[in-house]
Formats: C-alpha cells, sequence, structure tokens
C-alpha cells in the first residue's frame, strides 16, 4: 500500500494523564479505536486553489470581525521611547518593584486597548529574568489582576 | 479595551523562572502565541505552571500544544496542532479567583489563550466529528465513485488556526480542516498511488441569526512518479467541484438547528472532544482526534 511508504507521517494518536497539582482533576479526550491511526496532514500539497464559490458577504464580514477579536502578541519598540517609561527607568532606582508600580500607576490613569498593550509588553520585557518575573508577580497578586479586569469594564 | 481575563505563563513548576503576562480583551477571543512569540519568553519547549485569573466576566482557558516532531522550532508542524493541554478557570464571583496549575512539564510549542461562556452570552457546543464524519464518508465516496481514488480509512476532521504559509488562508483566520487520505488503483504495470485531498471551511452566523458554513480552500496532493500528472488532471477538478458539494451539505446539516438556539451571535473552537465545558481543571486532547464547535447565541 502506498500510504505505508509514508509512515513517518503517520502518528497515532496516545493521551497520557500527567501529574499536575491543581484544581479539578484532569480528563482525558476518548480516542475512537475504530477510527484508523491519524495521518499527519501537514505540507502534503501538489496543487490548491480558492473556492470556487466566493463567500457570501456575511462571512466576509463575520471573518473580519473575528479577525478583530484576536490579539496576536506584538512588541512595539517605540515603547522605550515614552516619556513615562524612561522617567520610571531612572526614578526606580534600579529597584524592580518601583518601576511595576510605576507601571501600574500608569495604567491606572486610563485602562483602554493602548494601555494595557503597552502596560503587557512592559510587564513581559521585565519578565524575560527571573528577577523580573518574580518581581512581576509580587505586584500582580490575582486580586490586582481581577481589579484590573473589572476597572477595564466599568466596573471598580 | 476591557479584559475577559488574565494569567500567567511560566517556565518553573512554582511560579518561579521566566514569564509572560497573557489575556484577552473584552469582546475578544483569542490570544496568541507562536512559537516565536514563545522562544522570547523563555518559555519554548517549557511551561512548568500556569496562573489563570477569572472574574464573572469569563471562564478562561489556556491550551499549551506539544510539537509531535519534537523540538526544533520553526519546523514544518505548525502551530496549534497535536497533542495538548488545557487549563481552565470557570467564571468566579466578581471579586475574581486566581486558579494556579503547577507542578507539571509540558514541552509547550504554542498556546491559545481563549474566552468562554463570556457573561450574558448563551453557548452551545458541536463535536465536528460526532456531526459530519459519517456524513463526509458518504460525500467523499460519492464523488470519488466509478474513477480510481478511493478513501485510505477515515479523514481527520481537525482545525487550523491562523494558519501561516497555507495557500488560499488567512494568517488571522480559524478554519475547520477535513484531510482525507486517498488510494489510487492503477492498471499493470503502475503500482497504487497515495494521494489526498484536504478542504479549509468557516462557520459564521448569517444576516438571520442561523449558523452556516463557507468553503475557503481545496488542497490536494499525488505521490511523485510517473503517473502523477495524469491523476492530478483528474483528481483535481474532483477535489475542487466537492468544497461546493461538501458546503452544501454541511448547510444542510446546520440548518438543523435553526430556531433551536435562537439568535446565534458568534461562534469558535475548541480543539479535541469537549462535548461539555470542562469548568475548573484540565483537559489533555489531541488536535487530530476533533474539533469543538461552541456556538455563541
Amino acid at each position: 500500500m502506498p500510504w505505508a511508504n509514508l509512515a513517518l507521517l503517520t502518528k497515532p494518536i496516545e493521551l497520557k494523564a500527567i501529574d499536575i497539582t491543581g484544581p479539578g482533576k484532569t480528563v482525558l479526550g476518548t480516542v475512537n479505536p475504530a477510527q484508523t491511526p491519524k495521518i499527519a496532514s501537514n505540507g502534503l500539497t501538489t496543487a490548491s486553489g480558492a473556492a470556487p464559490t466566493p463567500a457570501p458577504a456575511e462571512a466576509v464580514a463575520f471573518a473580519n470581525r473575528q479577525a478583530a477579536a484576536v490579539r496576536f502578541y506584538t512588541v512595539d519598540p517605540k515603547v522605550r521611547m515614552l516619556g513615562w517609561v524612561n522617567d520610571a527607568m531612572t526614578q526606580s532606582k534600579e529597584n524592580l518593584d518601583t518601576f511595576i508600580q510605576t507601571t501600574m500607576t500608569q495604567l491606572s490613569k486610563g485602562i483602554n486597548e493602548q494601555t494595557l498593550t503597552v502596560t503587557q509588553v512592559v510587564l513581559n520585557e521585565l519578565s524575560r529574568t527571573p528577577e523580573g518575573a518574580a518581581a512581576v508577580r509580587r505586584q500582580l497578586t490575582a486580586p490586582a489582576i481581577a481589579k484590573i479586569i473589572l476597572a477595564s469594564k466599568g466596573r471598580a | 479595551m476591557s479584559l475577559e481575563f488574565a494569567g500567567f505563563l511560566f517556565s518553573g513548576t512554582q511560579f518561579n523562572g521566566t514569564s509572560q503576562l497573557v489575556g484577552v480583551g473584552h469582546g475578544g477571543r483569542y490570544q496568541v502565541l507562536r512559537s516565536t512569540d514563545l522562544m522570547s519568553s523563555g518559555l519554548f519547549g517549557n511551561v512548568g505552571s500556569v496562573e489563570i485569573v477569572v472574574t464573572d466576566e469569563a471562564d478562561g482557558n489556556v491550551i499549551l500544544f506539544q510539537n509531535p516532531f519534537l523540538t526544533l522550532p520553526f519546523s514544518f508542524f505548525p502551530d496549534f496542532n497535536g497533542t495538548f493541554l488545557q487549563l481552565s478557570a470557570a467564571e468566579a464571583p466578581p471579586g475574581g479567583s486566581g486558579t494556579d496549575f503547577q507542578n507539571f512539564a509540558w514541552s509547550t510549542e504554542s498556546v491559545l489563550v481563549v474566552a468562554g461562556r463570556r457573561k450574558g452570552k448563551n453557548e452551545t457546543r458541536v463535536s465536528f466529528s460526532d456531526t459530519f464524519m459519517a456524513k463526509w464518508k458518504t460525500i467523499i465516496d460519492g464523488f470519488l465513485a466509478g474513477g480510481r481514488a478511493s478513501r485510505q480509512g477515515d479523514p481527520t476532521l481537525t482545525w487550523e488556526m491562523f494558519p501561516l504559509n497555507v495557500s488560499f488562508t488567512n494568517p488571522n483566520g480559524t478554519y475547520l480542516k477535513i484531510f482525507q487520505p486517498l488510494h489510487i488503483s492503477m492498471p499493470w504495470p503502475f503500482s497504487d498511488y497515495a494521494a489526498s485531498l484536504t478542504y479549509h471551511i468557516g462557520m459564521f452566523p448569517d444576516g438571520n441569526g442561523h449558523l452556516r458554513c463557507w468553503g475557503q480552500a481545496y488542497h490536494w496532493w499525488v505521490d511523485s512518479g510517473i503517473k502523477s500528472g495524469h491523476i492530478g488532471d483528474s483528481l483535481g477538478p474532483q477535489v475542487q467541484a466537492g468544497l461546493g458539494t461538501l458546503v452544501t451539505q454541511v448547510n444542510n446539516t446546520l440548518s438543523t438547528l435553526d430556531g433551536l438556539l435562537g439568535k446565534v451571535t458568534d461562534v469558535y473552537y475548541l480543539p479535541g472532544h469537549q462535548p461539555a465545558p470542562i469548568g475548573t481543571g484540565r483537559f489533555i486532547d489531541n488536535t487530530a482526534n476533533d474539533v469543538t464547535i461552541v456556538i455563541e447565541h
């Protein structure tokens, strides 16, 4: 059988539980044994084409709306040029906790898409080291994050 | 913009090591972290603990995908595929709640952060595989009948999320994908050939608030050999025409939901077979096993 020549692309599904500490329980998916082993479906293309019938206008509008609901993680290097970021860098006296507090104070002045994105980028920049990540977690506790979520919806 | 929920990924097993803050914005559905995004935070291949903070605004789901061909980044295996670990925190009282998962080792290649059961919305879940597997076999057996091509086993009913380098798809898009291996019977002296077809379709609520689908793209492949071109000349047009048949049949099935759910306002996908919300907990499955279509109404 010619597909036997492509056995390397065939990888039956194997699901195993792992040790994990946390609430709730671990549920394993159910693999239907009656189905043949799943063949990896990536990278096999001789030819492609768009659907012969164009998508309905409503589908195009929905796809555009859905695309707007997706956050890709993009880092704008101009963030380092922001005035408050440079002030925080100099005035924090190399104290990560102080820098993060300044960042959160800046966010509290107005929560919108731009300020949330900038805050995320700044905090993730610090979190590239274990020390920075630890400082972020010290300051950004679960109650603090919950306050931000609610404040962002006008429910402070 | 506001937040539906937020969380942290950590490289260490006890909320230590390097980390990345993630979240989904109000009205949003997904945050996307590709393999390249994880590398900059030291998280590629290396997530050991996760904290999810939710309020009563939505459930928070953090889904960690493994690359089955393991350790190489930039491999041809696309993001958001393969075996995954889903960590979920059900919506909490308004004051908020942090849900902590730790002490695990999961070789993570990409991450999707998904908001579910948003406040004020109802959801109904439908299994892609349960709903369409039998119908698909009938459809494809029908349009291959009389020719040299036949199904090689069951199809893979899966998804393609934010695809890069997949022709005729949008990197901002989310698609259901059907991959069907084919067997091409050849006359003497030629040996039989392998082939395949792949379809990408999408779902949307139409102007009447009914769930429908559209066809996005078709792809086919034939084994290399003297007869490849001849086989492709016949198979290609069949595959192209089959997409329209598939869309019609899927819409016929979806129309049976009309009136049962009220007005459909949104539709999104979760990986694997999860016909009911797992609430707060963990779920391990594979994207090749199924896709769960979540209808918001």
